[in-house]
């Protein structure tokens, strides 16, 4: 397998647009990136775009038009909301194995444009009766993490409060992240006394619903410093799934997560230890501080403390969400794998002004996607990169 | 009284529940039998639903139900018929049917919920 490296990102700001059309979006986040490339269009020999189908049939191959390009192939994933890191990986895989030497992937999502036919959304977050067990009970995706919450506190002590740092900590963020949905900073008052949606989840403890897009290329690591001086190579990149089945035994984590990590780690050869920028799946506060652990960022059970003692943020052990995670950047779910790509490698490209995390060398991305039976998450990616 | 019918693998015993057809523990060949749940539980965690789906009434709790049958079966479900100042993790729970939502048809859905075991606990929904 060849060495893979990116050598463009962008994306457009997140945020509520029911008339940009989900395929607009998309090509101006593809138009981004490969300006920063300093690739044409033309060069793009297949597309990968990640949504959840809730937008257009052959999505890949409209934005793709948007661009001026057509005839080649576009692979157009659902993974939920790992959709995107999804669409990633297979475009990886494209160029590593020789397949192709320079792909685009593309993350997009328009949320919003289903509000007017009367609709909050499409894809996974409401599905018709008879679809999924848990949802016909009314299984809802807060209430799956303030379930993770609810045994995580009875567990180990972790508090309301420690899942409340969280959301403080991304909001803080998210004020110097020009592309974030919301760039406004809250107390831990403010948080703990917004809206209760799912208890312990109050509203600023949630991601919101909204719209965007992000894209990357890709092509091999030879050519990559044909480019430029700065090109993001890829450690590694993995897609997994959850075992269908919940568990009562065994610690309180996301078993996926923990195993799609540490085939990560070993694949890109690194540690933990050596990661200095996560762009982390926040849906919900509550999935971040668990993810501390499963990332191994921290012991089992200490998710709390990592964040009481400020290790998650500037100045501390690792940065994370440096952009605001999808609580404030925004979770268009189609966009959001990519996106996070994004962020991470406009860090070890030093691009992030106010917000940059000094010398970042190695970055992570934790998508996750949707959940299933027992509760266990359909999709979890985790991508590693080294600049 | 209706009981749950899940599945069990002949070759490692292992329960499922939403029921699959093939043992998620041996892998893809071995087929699962029926296999009639005993309707008891205790309460791993639990959560109040506030902002809820079309055709649902705000306030209910989900729970994570760890079944006696098997101590890696775990179902998630409503509780009932218990006033929320009386849960508590741990507690020991029981299966009864109930009516959780209605659909557009004018259809309303029956669902396996849990209620306390102990009638000390048990306050009655309308």
């Amino acid at each position: 397998m060849r060495e893979v490296a990116i050598i463009g990102a962008g994306m457009i700001q997140f945020g509520k647009f029911p008339d940009y059309p989900a395929a607009r979006m998309g090509g101006d986040a593809a138009e981004m990136a490969l300006k920063q490339a300093g690739v044409g269009p033309t060069r793009i020999e297949a597309t990968f775009c990640g949504n959840t189908g809730g937008n257009a049939p052959n999505i890949g191959q409209r934005i793709n038009g948007e661009i001026g390009v057509t005839g080649i192939p576009a692979f157009n994933h659902e993974n939920a909301c790992a959709s995107s890191s999804a669409a990633f990986r297979q475009g990886y895989l494209a160029v590593a194995t020789g397949m192709h030497d320079y792909v685009l992937v593309v993350g997009v999502e328009n949320m919003t444009c289903h509000i007017a036919s009367g609709r909050m959304s499409a894809g996974p977050l409401v599905l018709p009766h008879g679809a999924n067990l848990e949802a016909d009970n009314g299984m809802l995706m807060p209430a799956v993490f303030a379930l993770l919450g609810s045994q995580h506190m009875a567990e180990y002590g972790t508090t309301r409060e420690q899942f409340a740092r969280v959301a403080v900590k991304n909001h803080l963020h998210s004020v110097l992240n020009p592309y974030a949905q919301y760039q406004k900073a809250f107390t831990l008052e403010e948080v703990l006394n917004s809206r209760m949606v799912c208890d312990p989840l109050t509203l600023l403890q949630c991601c919101p619903i909204g719209d965007g897009a992000a894209a990357v290329v890709v092509t091999t690591a030879e050519n990559a410093r044909k480019h430029t001086t700065k090109p993001v190579y890829v450690g590694g990149s993995v897609l997994t799934s959850g075992k269908y089945k919940a568990s009562a035994e065994g610690p309180v984590q996301i078993e996926a997560c923990t195993r799609a990590a540490r085939e990560c780690y070993e694949i890109a050869g690194v540690g933990p230890q050596d990661v200095d920028v996560v762009e982390l799946h926040d849906c919900f506060s509550i999935h971040e501080l668990v993810a501390y652990e499963d990332l191994g960022l921290c012991p089992k059970g200490e998710g709390g403390r990592f964040v009481d003692e400020g290790l998650a943020g500037y100045g501390g052990k690792v940065v994370v969400n440096p952009s605001g995670g999808l609580l404030c950047k925004g979770h268009p779910i189609g966009a959001t794998g990519v996106a996070q790509l994004v962020e991470v490698v406009w860090q070890l490209q030093g691009q992030c002004g106010k917000r940059q995390v000094p010398n970042a060398k190695v970055g992570l991305t934790h998508n996750g996607g949707g959940f299933g039976p027992g509760n266990e998450p359909g999709a979890m990616s985790i991508t590693i990169v080294k600049a | 009284m209706p009981h749950l019918l899940g599945r069990q693998c002949p070759a490692c015993g292992d329960i499922s529940f939403p029921p699959f057809r093939h043992c998620l523990r041996c892998g893809g060949e071995k087929e699962t039998v029926e296999k009639v749940l005993s309707n008891d539980g205790v309460l791993l965690s639990y959560a109040i639903a506030r902002q809820v789906m079309p055709g649902f009434i705000p306030g209910y709790t989900l729970a994570k139900v760890r079944m006696k049958d098997d101590p890696s079966l775990v179902l998630t479900a409503q509780l009932t018929d218990v006033k929320e100042s009386d849960v508590e993790i741990g507690m020991e729970l029981t299966m009864v049917p109930k009516i959780i939502k209605e659909l557009m048809t004018g259809d309303k859905v029956v669902s396996y919920c849990f209620r306390p075991k102990d009638p000390a606990r048990v306050t009655l929904t309308q």
